[in-house]
């Protein structure tokens, strides 16, 4: 049975039929289901581990059993032919260490080796390296390797690394610090002297492991007689993969180097970095010249992989009686791990917090301070959402505690700080510019679809002594997509994204072939892509291909992250199809003898003047590609087309949105169960609604995941302690309520369609929607969440400190605000 | 994540299984059958066994009997999910199959439910695991089959801490019996954080005709525990549901030995909870 028939689209509903102005679109805005999802329903996907390569042999990693401690000797396994042993100095000339940096002042980068030289700074750090003919043979050689490492004192937290006695952890730093900064915006002093309320909380996100289903993994098959490598991995940015071995291995270049990524597992970020098990693999298959495998095990993945939020974060809102915000205060401070990734570093998550923390507020005047540690922890970096759920955390609940203690309602006291939608374009205390958005109404649609007026009316009615509390909350972000270049050069980065690309080739039939330079790894592209060459050219969906994830096969671009694909490489087939009609328009024009002006598109054919015949595609495409003598005069033969797409604007188009949570507390356990989760979100024009959803799904797990469950455990010695999925608790479906999704839709000027990017959203309201609803629950009862995940120990032990506070007649634990005298 | 090497056996029969497990030098044999938990165990190398014997193809543990005393014979390679798909109208003791199934349901997920077995979840002894408490409170036995043939041994006696029980070397656990008479009422309850997972607490509790309440916590760290429940102090017990539970959960708090969850007020307060909603649940229903 055909699974999902492409050429009978789904046809819902367009939601810009309510807004006049906008064309009606034949397949772009439709929920066109997805063909990719035909394989995967029936097991036929190929994933890296599913690449069958004869003759391939497997590696397993020797992992430092301890936190910090310098290695004084690695000794060796008993080997059998064709076994081998790898340790730092046996790959020295063929990888260099990773150097992770960042182009801010006081940046402290340190070389991540493949495997260890001399220290080693977390539990889980690569040491050596073992190869053998099976995975299960390789793990009895690595437990048989000796590694004698002595202790050093561990840094199990932030604070520690900035203690008097703390070890410093890498040579030559000035201190346990990857980057520290304060920035001031606005004329901060005046503004908070005119307040009439400081408020000022503290919080803690605690450290989570993105955790795709697919782990880590790659397959290096290093040809000597070729000279090349074939690296397949399962990666977000193919080119970018490969310039980043090409720099890190000795004497391979570029164009001697092939990655190759099937399909791909999910990603959320954590497929962004280069690994030093990626790299050492590399090395390694070119070393013996031969094929290498190293598939991830989730333990490894929860131990070393690429970690994230871990944020430690102040808040002090000054604000006017009635609610209006004149000054925000943040600090972040972020336990960024023992290295940074390559190319994200681990001062991401705290810088990323400070600049985007004013959100969809009118907060002119700023104060963040951002300070990533250096700990003896696995490394951390981007996980979908980076930083912004730290800031909608911080900011949001500390809205909540500002309307609780001036007696407004929460959604009331954010509308009155909304921006104003005339006030766009919009650039932020930090210097966002924020293209479109259309904010006050989204508040309305989520206090209507949440029924706030009947939770509140069930709030009151709930007995004194009842065992569940009802409780709602709200939260509140703006998402910057399809950044480029500058955006980028602004932060630092030295990698910088500036365009996507998309090379579209016409065959003879008049079919399509879609190569573009992002790289899917779950999210649609085969389907949204070609929904939009659909739409330029009115070819149909089935006769269109769309190929990706191989750096031999598609054009140079840099992959798929930051909330990206559909606006830079949609951008980019918009405009080579463009060409592509351009062309087949020119050609038709002279075989009919007509202008080309004259000419109209549809329906796979060019269309002339009353009453003569359409030229289908196909048509001329022969013309194009066989019958070239019938070409005019100066047009090349062939129907490829290949195009980068450079926005426009380079500061992204900004989608919006509102988590809304509705939920019960039970006080007898302190657990938590949602009630009800919606998202209002505006990601302006949609190509695809079904898949706008799909990413809004799995981004609300996630958050909720975090909101709720998932935490990455280590002890003072720097011993993790989650590492299996039985210790860090993942959300499955008796966790995930339904989620209702509203959807509004405000253009960006300068992207076509006047879509935006909508990848990360979805993970970014949980904690604080959720946060705001157990604490709206719990507000007579004295107990308010300053932490992420919200347990039901915690919930519990807080009531029961709060019960007993309340029994000796003394105030509530929180110091909360002070009030001035208004001037 | 791929166990050490061991070597592998599959018995045709009880018979079969017990000679395998006859040990031979310093090898170390293990009894395979769901491998619901001893899978992952072997891959994380948490266990090497030299051996191991798997059983779950052996037929005559695959059956539910229902015996001449009116008892239930429950072969120790019936899954959970068999368990959990105990048809009605059958010829059980009443109230047995609503509690076999209701406990059957809440194990794991049901991918695990269809290869985990009621014998391997004893014989493994995780003091999370819902069989161990459940069993002691429905005054079920435990039959083991030896070198020197068969013995039995009660479920509250099976158990003895954690991943210990009374399996002696050589011996396989059979079946469970469960005595003939009926359950008046009952309740089981537990405490996952996220459905699926290991509880973090767990009560059962059993009332027959004419006798006392029966009441079992799980996951306790070691063994179950029982709890002596003295019906005239649940009935002084009075007021809003509210306070009968609280009361309920006061009783069964003050009974907690000293050895559970010691100084951990959130863990043993779980344990009282879940307790006292078990035996509310059992004091509200008449099945």
């Amino acid at each position: 049975m055909k699974m999902a028939d492409a050429s009978n689209a789904v046809k819902g509903a367009d939601p810009r039929d309510a807004q006049a102005g906008h064309p009606a679109y034949a397949s772009v805005g439709h929920p066109v289901l997805r063909p990719e999802d035909e394989r995967h329903l029936h097991g036929a996907g190929r994933f890296v581990a599913d690449i069958a390569w004869p003759g391939a042999l497997h590696l397993a990693f020797v992992r430092s059993p301890v936190a910090h401690g310098v290695v004084r000797s690695v000794r060796a396994p008993a080997l059998a032919p064709g076994e081998s042993f790898w340790t730092a100095a046996d790959l020295q000339d063929v990888a260099r260490p990773i150097v992770a940096k960042l182009n801010r002042p006081g940046f402290q980068s340190a070389p991540y080796p493949c495997l260890a030289t001399d220290r080693v700074r977390f539990a889980g750090q690569t040491i050596a390296a073992v190869v053998a003919s099976s995975r299960a043979r390789a793990e009895d050689l690595a437990e048989q390797v000796e590694v004698d490492i002595e202790p050093l004192p561990v840094i199990a937290s932030a604070r520690a690394a900035f203690e008097a006695d703390a070890p410093l952890m890498h040579e030559g730093w000035s201190g346990n610090h990857f980057m520290k900064f304060t920035r001031t915006f606005g004329d901060f002093e005046a503004a908070v002297a005119c307040a009439e309320v400081h408020l000022t909380r503290r919080y803690r996100m605690e450290r989570l492991a993105p955790s795709p289903l697919e782990t880590r993994g790659c397959l290096a098959v290093f040809d000597r007689a070729q000279g090349r490598l074939l690296f397949h991995t399962c990666c977000q940015r193919p080119h970018i993969q490969r310039d980043f071995l090409a720099e890190q291995l000795i004497g391979i270049e570029q164009h001697r180097i092939q990655v190759v990524v099937p399909d791909v597992g999910g990603a959320f970020g954590v497929k962004t970095n280069l690994y030093p098990e990626e790299l050492a693999l590399a090395a390694i298959s070119i070393k013996l010249g031969t094929a290498v495998r190293w598939i991830e095990d989730r333990m490894e993945h929860l131990l070393s992989a690429c970690q994230a939020r871990e944020n430690d974060e102040g808040v002090t809102i000054h604000a006017n009686r009635d609610g209006e915000i004149l000054a925000l205060e943040a600090e972040y401070l972020v336990d960024g791990g023992a290295y940074s990734m390559l190319p994200s570093t681990s001062a991401v998550e705290a810088n990323m917090s400070a600049n985007v923390m004013p959100g969809p507020y009118r907060i002119r005047n700023y104060r963040a301070t951002a300070m990533s540690a250096c700990t003896n922890k696995a490394p951390t970096g981007p996980y979908r959402g980076v930083g912004r759920p730290a800031a909608c955390f911080a900011m949001e609940r500390t809205l909540d505690e500002l309307a609780h203690v001036l007696g407004i309602e929460p959604h009331e006291l954010r509308r009155r700080n909304l921006i104003a939608p005339d006030a766009f374009p919009y650039t932020s205390a930090t210097g966002l510019v924020y293209d479109t958005g259309d904010y006050p109404p989204m508040m309305d649609t989520a206090v209507r679809a949440m029924g706030h007026g009947e939770v509140r009316a069930a709030q009151q009615a709930t007995a004194p002594d009842a065992r569940e509390r009802i409780g709602i909350g709200y939260a509140w972000y703006v998402e910057q997509t399809a950044h480029t270049a500058k955006e980028f050069f602004a932060r630092g980065s030295v990698v910088l994204y500036g365009f996507e690309s998309a090379r579209i080739k016409m065959d003879i039939s008049g079919s399509l072939t879609i190569e573009t330079s992002v790289c899917s790894h779950g999210q649609g592209h085969a389907t949204t892509l070609a929904q939009i060459a659909s739409e330029v050219t009115s070819i149909p969906m089935d006769r269109i291909s769309v190929r990706a994830g191989d750096t031999d096969v598609v054009p140079y671009g840099n992959g798929t992250f930051a909330s990206r694909s559909v606006v830079l490489a949609g951008g980019a087939v918009h405009q080579a199809c463009g060409r592509l009609v351009e062309r087949l328009r020119v050609i038709a024009a002279h075989l009919m003898q007509v202008a080309p002006g004259a000419l109209t598109l549809g329906a796979q054919a060019v269309h002339g003047p009353a009453g003569t015949e359409p030229l289908p595609f196909a048509r001329l495409a022969q013309v194009a590609l066989q019958y070239v003598h019938e070409l005019p005069d100066g047009i090349e033969p062939g129907l490829e087309f290949m195009s980068s797409y450079r926005p426009p604007v380079e500061t992204g188009a900004f989608s919006a949105g509102v988590h809304a949570a509705k939920v019960a507390v039970d006080i007898e356990t302190g657990a938590v169960r949602l009630l009800d989760y919606l998202v209002v979100e505006d990601c302006g024009q949609t190509i695809n609604p079904m898949i706008v959803d799909g990413q809004v799904h799995g981004g609300v797990a996630q958050g909720i995941g975090q909101a709720l469950l998932e935490e990455i455990r280590y002890d003072a010695q720097g011993q993790p302690g989650t590492v299996t999925l039985a210790d860090y608790l993942l959300p499955g479906f008796g966790e995930v309520p339904e989620v209702r999704i509203e959807h509004q839709h405000t253009l960006s000027p300068f992207t076509a369609y006047g879509m935006k990017g909508t990848g990360e959203g979805g993970c970014i309201g949980g904690p604080a929607a959720i946060g705001n609803a157990v604490t709206d629950a719990l507000r007579g009862l004295g107990v308010s969440v300053t932490r992420a995940p919200v347990t039901a120990r915690d919930v519990w032990m807080a009531l029961q400190a709060a019960g007993s506070r309340a029994g000796a007649g003394d105030p509530p634990a929180e110091p909360a605000y002070t009030w001035m005298p208004p001037q | 994540m791929k166990p050490a090497p061991f070597s592998y056996e599959r018995a045709a029969s009880l018979e079969e299984a017990v000679a395998a497990l006859a040990v031979a030098g310093d090898e170390d044999v293990r009894v395979i059958a769901g491998g619901q938990s001893l899978g992952p165990m072997l891959n994380l190398r948490m266990v090497r066994p030299t051996r191991l014997v798997d059983i779950h193809r052996i037929e005559a543990l695959r059956a539910i009997d229902v015996l001449a005393d009116g008892g239930v014979r429950i072969g120790a390679c019936v899954t959970h999910a068999m368990l959990e798909d105990l048809p009605s109208g059958d010829r059980f003791p009443p109230g047995l199959a609503e509690v076999l199934r209701h406990v059957a349901g809440g194990i794991a997920y049901r991918a695990i439910r269809c290869r985990g077995t009621i014998g391997g979840s004893l014989a493994h002894a995780d003091p999370a695991a819902d069989w161990p408490s459940t069993l002691a409170a429905l005054g079920a036995t435990i039959e083991l089959a030896g070198p020197s043939g068969r013995r039995s041994v009660p479920a509250g006696a099976f158990c003895l801490g954690l991943f210990e029980t009374a399996i002696e070397p050589g011996e396989i656990v059979s079946a469970v019996v469960l005595p003939g008479s009926g359950i008046r009422r009952w309740g089981h309850r537990k405490h996952c954080r996220k459905a699926g997972e290991f509880a973090h607490a767990m009560a059962v509790c059993i009332e027959r005709d004419g006798e006392r309440l029966e009441v079992w916590l799980g996951s306790t760290g070691g063994a179950p525990v029982a709890i002596a429940l003295d019906r005239a102090a649940l009935a002084a017990i009075g007021g809003s549901e509210a306070q009968q539970r609280a009361g309920v959960r006061e009783y069964i708090a003050a009974a907690l030995p000293d050895a559970i969850s010691p100084g951990d007020a959130y863990a043993r307060h779980l344990h009282a909870q879940v307790a006292a909603e078990a035996v509310n649940d059992t004091l509200a229903n008449r099945t």
